[in-house]
C-alpha cells in the first residue's frame, strides 16, 4: 500500500511493474500504463519468453480490439506481479507488444486492479492503490 | 559489466533510447532506483533481444516521454 507521484499533464498514467519467472530469482521490472479501459494486463512476448514462460503453448487465446483490427493474444499464468507496492502469485497475464512508439512495455489492467481500490487524485497528481475496505477481491 | 547508477542518471546520458539494466534496486513502490546499465537503442527490440542474455533482475525503461502531440488510446479486451 502506498502513493506514486504522476504528472498530471502527462498523456498517459505511467507506473512500474515486476513479473516473476518460473525459475526463481527471475525479475523483470517494466514501464506500464495504467488502463482502467483495459480488461487484462498485458505485457510483450519477448518479456515472458526470457521468464522461462512459453505463450504459444497457451491454450488460452484473448481477443483484443486495436487500432488495427481484433488480434488475438495468449494469456498464461505468471509466478507473481507485483505494481504500486501490490503483489499477487498466479497471475494472467496476456501476452501482446503494444506499439514500440508507445514508449512503455505494457498495460496494467483491471484485471489487476480490481483486487483493490484505485484512487487517482489528479489535483495533487497521486495514484494510492490499497488493499479493498472488506477485504474481499 | 558496468557501473551502478540511479536510473535518473542513465536517462539523462542516453536521452529518448530504450534502456536495459541489471542488478537493480527497486523501492516498496516497485519503481526502480539504482541498476547497472548493460544497453541503450533507439530500438525497443534490440533491447529485448539483448535482455535474453541476462539472468536475475532485469529492467527496461524509456528514457523520455510520450510526444505531446500524440493522442493515445490502447486496446481492450472483448
Amino acid at each position: 500500500m502506498g502513493i506514486v507521484n504522476f504528472d498530471p499533464n502527462d498523456s498517459v498514467l505511467l507506473v512500474d511493474a515486476e513479473v516473476e519467472g518460473l525459475i526463481g530469482g527471475e525479475v523483470r521490472n517494466l514501464r506500464m500504463v495504467l488502463d482502467t479501459g483495459s480488461s487484462s494486463t498485458i505485457i510483450p512476448w519477448d518479456v515472458v519468453m526470457t521468464l522461462g514462460y512459453d505463450p504459444a503453448k497457451s491454450a488460452s487465446r484473448k481477443r483484443l480490439i486495436t487500432g488495427s483490427g481484433i488480434e488475438f493474444a495468449p494469456e498464461i499464468k505468471v509466478k507473481a506481479f507485483s505494481s504500486l507496492g501490490e503483489r499477487i502469485e498466479n497471475f494472467d497475464v496476456l501476452c501482446h507488444d503494444l506499439p514500440e512508439e508507445s514508449r512503455v512495455d505494457g498495460l496494467l489492467g483491471l484485471s489487476f486492479l480490481r483486487y483493490f481500490d484505485l484512487s487517482i487524485r489528479f489535483s495533487r497528481g497521486e495514484i494510492e492503490l490499497r488493499p479493498r475496505e472488506g477485504g474481499s477481491g | 559489466m558496468g557501473k551502478m547508477e540511479t536510473i535518473e542518471e542513465m536517462i539523462e546520458a542516453h536521452p529518448n533510447e530504450w534502456l536495459l539494466f541489471v542488478d537493480y534496486e527497486a523501492d516498496e513502490m516497485n519503481r526502480p532506483k539504482r541498476g547497472i546499465l548493460v544497453a541503450h537503442s533507439k530500438d525497443r527490440s534490440e533491447i529485448y533481444k539483448q535482455m535474453k542474455k541476462y539472468k536475475g533482475k532485469v529492467g527496461v525503461r524509456y528514457a523520455g516521454k510520450l510526444p505531446k502531440d500524440v493522442e493515445v488510446m490502447f486496446l481492450w479486451e472483448l
